[in-house]
């Protein structure tokens, strides 16, 4: 039972300075946003701080993306932006996101960020299951055509 | 069953479309061109909401008054919009 309880305690020191080393690890040096806005996670999420120096969840934001305007509570539709994250000018139909963050730390697991692509018919994408060919995953073929 | 090429089909096609379309703008707010087809079929399910109305009674509570939408044939009975 010690060596049990001895195990767990190690684990979960291993997990907090984990925790410690991404907290430590803001990623401002040369970034478009202040170091004291907020923190730019290895993730590519830029996540602000409150009034008292605190990460404020609920108001982050992706370094493609501009702040939403809102309304009430609701966020009205958004402008286009006229600089991409490097501030070059882009196409406002596209966005220079790639699908993978610039910095990808290892032993960490990433999802591509899906890239702007032609759709589906709106009929063949209630067939489908999505409007979008690159996520119509043969799955289930055979059990539903 | 519904038909494919039924009314009822079509609105839930592209309300479909539209719920899809809603949570790719979640994640790509920047991309116009998917917002302006959102908006596109947004007014297409309008036009085909008053299409479908016109000739089998509301769809559902939010577009009737009172008990009107129970008044005229449910999509699955005979005379529905099936």
């Amino acid at each position: 039972m010690l060596q049990i309880a001895n195990y767990l305690r190690f684990s979960a020191t291993v997990v907090t300075l984990m925790s410690l080393e991404f907290e430590k690890k803001p990623l401002n040096a040369g970034g478009n946003q202040a170091e004291s806005d907020g923190i730019l996670y290895n993730s590519g999420y830029f996540v602000r701080k409150n009034n008292k120096g605190e990460i404020d969840v609920n108001n982050y934001n992706p370094p493609c993306r501009q702040k939403m305007p809102m309304q009430g509570n609701y966020a009205m539709p958004m402008q286009m932006p006229e600089k991409s994250c490097k501030g070059e000018k882009v196409n406002p139909s596209v966005c220079n996101k790639s699908a993978f963050p610039v910095n990808t730390a290892l032993a960490m697991a990433y999802v591509p960020f899906q890239q702007s692509t032609e759709v589906y018919s709106y009929e063949k994408a209630l067939t489908r299951g999505t409007i979008f060919p690159c996520l119509d995953k043969p799955f289930l073929m055979g059990c539903c055509k | 069953m519904i038909n494919n090429g039924s009314c009822l089909h079509r609105l839930m096609a592209v309300r479909f479309a539209i719920w899809d379309l809603h949570l790719y703008l979640d994640t790509h707010p920047e991309d116009e061109e998917k917002l302006c087809l959102m908006n596109s079929y947004k007014e297409k399910y309008r036009t085909l909401l008053s299409e479908f109305e016109s000739q089998y009674g509301p769809l559902n509570a939010e577009t009737a008054s009172g008990c009107s939408w129970l008044k005229t044939p449910f999509p699955w009975v005979k005379g529905g919009a099936c």
